[in-house]
């Protein structure tokens, strides 16, 4: 397994540079067209080819990239197809080249998350292994791309695997490592940010616990807006022009390049607004302009997601964390006596926007630590990034990535309730041994099975085996018993016709929700032609749910 | 409105035993029980609904309800009675054979609105050709094979006392003086009424009323005072 993680690890690496270096390559290649009176239709025609090749020419969803792989885990157990190792890759890259103000690493955790489930499928590994290889997918690309090992591990855990037992932590390290350390020959060691020294105090300390409450704020307005903005788009594409893929983008696009006319570093990637936050290059006296940078990403990115084109939260997140961080320290930097660094709570601001975003507070600390190396700083980092999460979860019961499943109910999270009855066919547990009566026959006829069997249920069929309905034996109580009410009364009178069915390929989600409606505790399954199979119980059920959860929920060897 | 223990925990579906372990364990957040523990029912309800939980309303535990039908001599507890003060009794004139009686019978009875007589008919036909109604000593129960509430809501059994007496092809050969046509909604309902019946029929006295061709109102009283309650 960890001989298959490094692999993975290898191949995520590679699925990072490629798309780094294609970013780089594009977007310098563009700067001409930027620079021109046609750079303001440049996002819009990238956003456009960016969902037309991921729609179009590879025949993929459109979509956010990490909630499909959070789908991938969750219903088709770590299942991806292999031309997802290129088609978000591909997408993104020419939207966020021609300025989409979208991130990165979303595209490249999902395609790398298919390079791992690529490699799973091919070494034939069992559905666990392959969710595992798939999350080692993820934490490789991530750690690549940011050169942060650390984060790409908390990330796959925190996020995609949400479980955090040894077995499963070790392949993702391993996986994490390899693919950082192959990033960090190629594109060099530097962190992904650079920052100063920062010189703070308990002052700045207390002073970061209001930024992380704004961060939360912030980070439930984006994530807000974008799916508000994500509602409109679906109500536009009730119209018949704007429903072909890429068209709604391509006119978010057109707002985006008129953002990006007048505020340049507010569309496309954003980094080195970043890192002029973090080096305090904007002085903090400008804060006004980060305030109106803040301001003119946010509705970038709003339309861009908002839009579907391609792209992820990620750097969004950090850009925008950066901005906000930044202004609130020039703002702070009004009142008198007061003399921070602004570029402290630009860092700290990156790590609460992540937190709040995702939902995932270890995520955001250690993304900002590491692509920073701001290791002196971990103590507000904790405090901003988990205010953060907890002002995200208050507010919004689900993150940007958990949104879209659990509003279909698409999300089931391994070892939960709903997952394991998923994963329960009633097929498993037939009661094969159920008797049968047919129609016609009396009940004089079915007191003689009755000495045979120790059932209380019986089902009455006809010649062909089709399933009319079922007998309850306590129901039959007053008239069983009389040897004359017995041969007066037919199976047919008697009988329950109006019993709801289990089909054979039923989920067990499905039937227990009819087991609840009904209020029974025997129902008859069926196939497709109604031909009656066996009784399923409620009291089995139950017994086989409680072995799936103790098995499900081991943390032997694998 | 605020719930005792009990009924909170018939609500929300589980034991008193349960509920007050929730609130121990602090898993009814907001919910403040105090002393002898009172709950509030909205606060109830939407703490149940953020927690996955369906409610439990009007599943009254146990027996179900029989509908009533205007003031009448019997209570609810009387299935029997009850569906003899609907049904009533046959008052058409006298016929020649089984087949001729019940196709008469079906044209007289009280049923739903929109009932398909015709298949009420077939119906009761298709329940003789598997076995006879007759119960023997002179009775018959004849009654659609299914029951249904395409004929009714409501339990209905019809008396018709046939003189002379009909051939039914009974178990023990008798031929026929006392029919009771037995319509019903559900399975369930028949059975109870079948059992009421069963039980009243060996009554010596009730027998009597019958063979004797005695009145309908006489017949029901009896009936009323015979059938257990309950």
């Amino acid at each position: 397994m960890a001989g298959l993680a490094a692999l993975v690890g290898v191949a995520a690496s590679a699925v990072a540079i490629a798309l780094r270096s294609g970013v780089h390559v594009l977007f310098e290649s563009l700067q001409s067209v930027r620079e021109s009176p046609y750079g303001i239709a440049l996002p819009a025609v990238g956003a456009l080819l960016g969902v037309l090749v991921i729609r179009v020419l590879f025949r993929e969803p459109g979509g956010h990239g990490v909630p499909a792989v959070l789908e991938a885990v969750s219903r088709n157990g770590g299942s991806m197809r292999p031309r997802s190792m290129v088609s978000r890759l591909l997408g993104s890259l020419i939207n966020v080249s021609s300025g989409g103000s979208a991130g990165l690493e979303g595209p490249i955790a999902f395609s790398a998350a298919a390079v791992g489930s690529t490699v799973a499928a091919g070494a034939q590994v069992a559905e666990r292994q392959r969710i595992l290889l798939l999350a080692c997918g993820v934490a490789g690309g991530i750690g690549a791309i940011f050169n942060a090992p650390l984060t790409g591990v908390i990330f796959a855990t925190e996020v995609v695997l949400a479980e955090w037992t040894l077995m499963a932590v070790i392949p993702v390290v391993v996986a994490a490592t390899v693919a950082t350390s192959i990033g960090r020959g190629l594109l060099g060691a530097e962190g992904a940010f650079s920052s100063g020294e920062f010189d703070w105090g308990a002052g700045e300390l207390a002073m970061s616990v209001p930024l992380g409450l704004l961060a939360g704020l912030v980070s439930v307005g984006l994530v807000g807006s974008i799916f508000q903005a994500e509602r409109v788009a679906s109500r536009l594409k009730k119209n018949r022009f704007l429903r072909k893929p890429g068209v709604v983008a391509a006119f978010a696009g057109l707002g985006v390049g008129a953002i990006g006319w007048f505020l340049p570093g507010a569309i496309g990637e954003g980094y080195e607004l970043v890192n002029k936050c973090l080096k305090d290059e904007y002085h903090s006296e400008f804060f006004i302009l980060t305030a109106a940078l803040l301001f003119a990403k946010f509705v970038a990115t709003v339309l861009t997601l908002g839009s579907n084109a391609p792209g992820g939260i990620f750097a969004p997140s950090l850009v925008l964390g950066a901005a906000l961080g930044f202004t609130y320290g020039g703002v702070l930097n009004l009142i008198p006596g007061v003399e921070v660094e602004a570029g402290f709570f630009a860092l700290l601001a990156m790590a609460g926007l992540v937190a709040g975003t995702m939902q995932a507070p270890f995520t955001g600390m250690f993304l900002a630590l590491e692509t920073t190396g701001s290791w002196e700083e971990t103590m507000p980092l904790m405090l901003v990034a988990v205010l953060s999460a907890l002002v995200s979860r208050t507010l919004l019961k689900h993150s940007f990535y958990t949104w879209e499943l659990a509003e279909s109910g698409r999300l089931l999270r391994p070892g939960t309730d709903q997952r394991i009855l998923a994963d329960l066919q009633a097929v498993e547990m037939l009661d094969l041994e159920s008797v049968t009566i047919e129609t016609g026959k009396t009940l004089d006829d079915l007191s003689m099975l009755l000495q045979e069997t120790r059932r209380n249920h019986f089902a009455v069929i006809d010649e062909d085996g089709v399933f009319q309905g079922m007998l309850d034996l306590s129901a039959l109580r007053s008239v069983i018993f009389d040897p004359l009410l017995r041969k007066m009364t037919s199976v047919d009178t008697a009988m329950d016709s109006m019993v709801p069915r289990i089909r054979h390929d039923d989920s067990l989600l499905e039937a227990m929700e009819v087991f609840e409606e009904v209020g029974a505790w025997v129902l008859p399954v069926v196939n497709a032609e109604g031909h009656f199979l066996g009784t399923l119980s409620k009291s089995t059920l139950f017994d086989r749910y409680r072995r799936e959860l103790i098995v499900q929920t081991a943390t032997r060897a694998e | 409105m605020a719930l005792n223990l009990d009924d909170a925990a018939r609500l929300l579906g589980v034991s008193p035993a349960t509920l007050r372990r929730w609130a121990r364990e602090g898993q009814l957040g907001v919910l403040r029980p105090s002393g002898d523990y009172r709950f509030d029912e909205n606060e109830l309800r939407s703490w149940a609904r953020s927690h996955g939980l369906r409610l439990r309303e009007g599943r009254a535990s146990g027996k179900a309800a029989w509908p009533t039908a205007g003031a009448l001599p019997a209570s609810e507890e009387q299935p029997l009675t009850l569906a003899l003060a609907r049904g009533g009794d046959y008052s058409g004139n006298s016929v020649e054979d089984r087949d001729a009686l019940l196709h008469a019978m079906v044209a007289e009875v009280p049923l739903a609105d929109g009932a398909d007589r015709a298949q009420l008919l077939s119906q009761l036909l298709e329940r003789e050709a598997l076995t006879s109604t007759g119960l023997g000593e002179g009775f018959a129960v004849p009654h659609p094979r299914t029951p249904s509430t395409a004929f009714t809501d409501e339990p209905i059994v019809m008396l018709a006392l046939p003189r002379p007496s009909l051939d039914w092809g009974s178990l023990d050969g008798q031929k026929v003086h006392a029919v009771f046509l037995l319509v019903n909604p559900t399975p369930a309902a028949h059975l109870k009424v079948l059992s009421r019946l069963a039980f009243v029929l060996r009554d010596e006295g009730f027998a009597n009323l019958l063979s004797d061709g005695t009145g309908f109102e006489e017949v029901l009283t009896a009936a009323a005072q015979l059938e257990p309650r309950g």
